[in-house]
């Protein structure tokens, strides 16, 4: 299940598919709006997509990691539009026998979701500024 | 022959979006991407990283844009 929306995300709904007699190992990672951007205190943040081609490179994603990892479940979903802090702004769901497999898969597709998704985020900061894109450590 | 321009995110910003604009017949990505440049200078950072799809179709540098393509500028990723 691969999906962009304007609506605010819900576990339950991945999880209820995730759930399967052979596997032992479910993994959920929600990744939620962060407060500060370095020295930056974050007001708001607004993510825009193409979403047609973003849920289809979504799918691709999901189905790539499912054959990769022999997973029984591969699910995400990302919330575009106005973002609070602390509101989800994305969860991957997955589910193997074992978890090594289910958390190797997982941190893979959100890896691949914020490189190669055709999703932006802006964050606009309390001091009235605002900025595109690159909000995540490893990249600045 | 005309073409649409659908940009997002900070390029949508510099550059605007959802706009026409003729380009010579055969034209690539990559004469597209100087043209915008050429245009709009201040663009000229975020174009040259963004990707490019012809009708929603990702689309390398030599590949050529088709008449009545809408052609979509991707900049860099940053969901999550």
């Amino acid at each position: 299940m691969a999906l962009i929306t304007e609506s605010a995300l819900s576990v339950d709904t991945l999880l209820r598919e995730a759930h399967d007699p052979k596997a032992g190992g479910i993994v959920i990672f929600c990744g939620e709006i962060r407060g500060t951007h370095f020295s930056k205190k974050v007001d708001y943040l607004f993510y825009e997509s193409f979403v047609p081609m973003a849920e289809q490179m979504l799918n691709n994603i999901l189905e790539e990691a499912k054959v990769k990892w022999n997973l029984h479940f591969a699910g995400a979903m990302h919330r575009i539009g106005r973002l609070e802090i602390s509101d989800c702004a994305v969860i991957v769901v997955t589910a193997h026998a074992h978890r090594g497999e289910a958390y190797e898969a997982n941190q893979y597709i959100i890896d691949r979701i914020k490189q190669e998704v055709p999703i932006w985020k802006c964050e606009y900061f309390t001091d009235g500024t605002h900025e595109w894109g690159g909000s995540c450590h490893c990249v600045k | 022959m005309k073409i649409t321009i659908i940009a997002f995110a900070i390029v949508k910003e510099q550059l605007g979006s959802g706009f026409s604009i003729d380009v010579p017949d055969g034209c690539t990505i990559a004469q597209l991407r100087s043209l915008l440049t050429n245009s709009k200078p201040e663009a000229g950072k975020a174009l040259q990283s963004s990707r490019f799809a012809i009708n929603e179709t990702l689309a390398s540098d030599n590949a050529q844009i088709v008449p009545d393509a809408n052609v979509h500028i991707l900049p860099p990723s940053s969901g999550g």
